[in-house]
């Protein structure tokens, strides 16, 4: 039967197109595709024997029959981000294609931005060297994926000791086409030691296309430096999103995260922090809205590697309709990773009783000076504080919504950047009020 | 039609048990009436039912607030005709400042009566008058609904609730409740400043302490979901002394 074993979806013409991607006649990115592309051939799409992928399947991606996109042309008004206010520096990537022009000029002195395909094709041994570091794909086939269409994307540096003043917006859009296309923008963000930065990402497209994007962002974070990243997630209603995120940190770290996914059909954001230098701090947060038949999932993996290292996580997620919710925490911390913090929390917020949330907080500890903490809760509105409300003259619609608010308000307070911090409430505010108007 | 609230013969179940077994009461506009009564007795089912929370079942009899029914309102609807209800367990509402929680409760009552809404500014500043006199800081207005609050600070907040919604029956669900000879001092200040000739009390509380600051018109004693005994502010001192195992008797 092995020699009529059917073609991983996704994967029809690989051969094909991959001759034709960038750095090819490179070994180590020749090898680093075909490593890819191998193991994702053997896992296939994520499927629930999969642990990471216990909740969600990307069903879409069995069946569509997705093309890989090439850049499609786009309207200003499509590269809008997440609308923080204030000093912006952007980067545009058009169905995971860099756009320079498109983008603005990085020109700070410790800074710079260049396109992944001009590297790959010149070879550059430090972009090599940072995408090829020991990636695990074990329970990872759209990392995998990603990897085996390794192509284009952004790659941004910031020298040691520089810290950058503007926030820094990738935005990942997608165009509308005429045939199902998936996209693979690319991040690759190096923040030197004692640097600092703030970075959005932000992911959007045509609002009721059936497309997808498989997003890999590699991040790594030199010994004190300090990084802002927050990830908005505003896909199409139709798409299928998939985004991981890997941070390696040094020493002395600080790292604050938030995640808004309000998106997409079937969302996956993914976190995965590598905790590698002693005294490292993560601050990881992030709220979520899901409704219709919508999927979201929240998946986070935090490894302890060095001493002295803490984690906090947050995240919030309102589900209305038919929506299911999931998030998934795992805590591994390493034998040697003594004294280190890791505490987890998950609050659902249920708008109806169709809706649904999994959670998985799965703690791994080998090292025994350790102090972790896990929650979740998932609840309807309180009903003795709806009574609260209404009991000095608010109507019950209203003091939903003033509810609904505060549940996900809290988890914005936490965003230490003060304009994304008004954006993201923006954005969630949007999303809220299209319920009003709907069910008003 | 200004005529108080008027409760007749009232019966509510829950679950099928009969927690207030015929209610009558008239509390006229200006009137401070004061219900007393033993843990168990009915009073916090009485001042709920009379708010409109769910669970409730009214199996007999009538509330008419200045002439209307208000057993088949709305919570919403019955505090915009000027029902107010001071919490025993003010509820904490993280992520909904004191604040932004007044302007829309204070606005929502007006909408609902068809008058305008308060400019903001205007509102702030009555709103910062009716703190002082109430003795509370700026910055409680800024924080979280009761997040963080003391048991005081919580039951002040009420008062400034019911200060700010200048409410037509104000009912105090235990509001002596937990509060030191201070704060209770400053609550009953705080009704006092209120008391008018268009705005009746209902005063529930379990001890007698509290009518010593807020004189009532009216006392009456309810135990087993029956009024037993009405009479005047002496009928509270009288109850300090004998306690409610009078009552109790009777009314099991």
């Amino acid at each position: 039967m092995t020699h009529s074993q059917p073609v991983a979806p996704l994967l029809e013409n690989y051969t094909a197109v991959a001759a034709a991607l960038p750095g090819t006649l490179n070994p180590r990115i020749a090898t680093m595709r075909a490593v890819a592309a191998s193991t994702y051939r053997v896992q296939g799409l994520p499927h629930a024997k999969v642990e990471a992928w216990k909740y969600t399947r990307l069903k879409d991606l069995e069946t569509v029959g997705f093309r890989r996109a090439d850049a499609g042309a786009v309207l200003p008004r499509e590269i809008a981000g997440a609308g923080v206010e204030g000093p912006v520096l952007r980067i545009v990537l058009v169905d995971g294609r860099f756009i320079a022009p498109l983008s603005n000029v990085f020109d700070i002195p410790g800074v710079s931005l260049r396109s992944l395909r001009v590297c790959l094709d010149a070879g550059d041994d430090a972009v090599i060297q940072a995408l090829d570091r020991d990636v695990d794909f074990s329970g990872a086939p759209m990392a995998a994926l990603a990897t085996a269409y390794l192509d284009d994307g952004a790659v941004l540096r910031v020298d040691a000791g520089v810290a950058v003043a503007p926030v820094v917006e990738v935005v990942a859009v997608s165009t509308a086409a005429t045939q199902p296309r998936i996209a693979f923008p690319r991040l690759l963000v190096t923040v030197g030691a004692g640097a600092a930065l703030t970075l959005v990402e932000t992911f959007r497209g045509p609002a009721d296309d059936v497309y997808a994007v498989n997003a890999v962002t590699d991040i790594s974070l030199g010994e004190n430096a300090s990084l802002s990243h927050y990830v908005l997630q505003a896909q199409g209603a139709a798409a299928t999103h998939v985004s991981v995120g890997r941070c390696d940190m040094a020493a002395g770290v600080h790292y604050e995260g938030f995640a808004l996914q309000l998106g997409g059909k079937t969302a996956r954001h993914e976190m995965r922090l590598r905790m590698l230098g002693v005294g490292g701090c993560a601050r990881l947060n992030g709220a979520y809205g899901v409704r219709d038949a919508a999927v979201c999932d929240t998946t986070t993996v935090i490894e302890h590697i060095a001493p002295e290292t803490t984690t906090d996580q947050v995240f919030k997620g309102i589900l209305d309709d038919h929506g299911r919710g999931i998030f998934q925490g795992k805590v591994h911390v390493f034998r040697d990773a003594q004294r280190i913090v890791g505490n987890q929390l998950h609050k659902g917020l249920l708008l109806s009783r169709n809706a649904e949330v999994d959670c998985k907080p799965e703690l791994l500890i080998y090292a025994n000076d350790v102090k972790c903490s896990h929650g979740a809760t998932v609840g309807e509105m309180d009903p003795d504080q709806l009574f609260f409300l209404r009991s000095r003259g608010i109507d019950e619609a209203t003091a939903r919504a003033l509810l609904m608010r505060a549940f996900l308000g809290e988890a914005f307070d936490t965003i230490q950047h003060p304009a994304v911090r008004v954006a993201f409430h923006a954005r969630a505010e949007t999303w809220l009020s299209r319920r009003e108007g709907e069910k008003a | 039609m200004n005529n108080g609230i008027i409760i007749k013969d009232l019966r509510i179940s829950v679950e099928d048990k009969e927690i207030l077994q015929g209610i009558s009461l008239v509390v006229e506009p200006g009137k401070v009436h004061a219900i007393m009564g033993p843990n168990g007795s009915g009073k916090s089912t009485l001042a709920h039912v009379i708010s409109g929370r769910p669970g409730y079942t009214v199996t007999g009899g009538s509330v008419t607030f200045n002439g209307v029914n208000v057993l088949e309102l709305e919570p919403e609807e019955r505090a915009a005709l000027g029902l107010f209800l001071a919490f025993q367990y003010p509820v904490e509402i993280p992520g909904v400042t004191n604040t932004i929680f007044l302007k829309t409760a204070f606005n929502a009552q007006r909408k609902a009566r068809g008058e305008k809404e308060m400019d903001p500014m205007a509102f702030l500043k009555l709103l910062r008058e009716k703190a002082k006199l109430l003795q509370l800081p700026d910055e409680m207005l800024k924080r979280p609904l009761n997040v963080g609050f003391s048991g005081g600070e919580k039951k002040r907040n009420e008062m400034l609730q019911m200060a700010v919604l200048a409410p037509k029956l104000a009912i105090l669900d235990e509001t002596d409740s937990g509060l030191d000879i201070d704060a209770l001092r400053i609550v009953a200040e705080g009704v006092n400043a209120q008391r008018a000739p268009d705005r009746s009390f209902l005063v529930i509380t379990h001890y007698q302490r509290l009518l010593d600051y807020i004189v009532p018109d009216v006392v009456h004693v309810l135990a087993g979901g029956r009024i037993v005994e009405t009479g005047g502010p002496d009928l509270a001192r009288q109850l300090e002394k004998t306690g409610y195992a009078d009552y109790t008797g009777n009314a099991a």
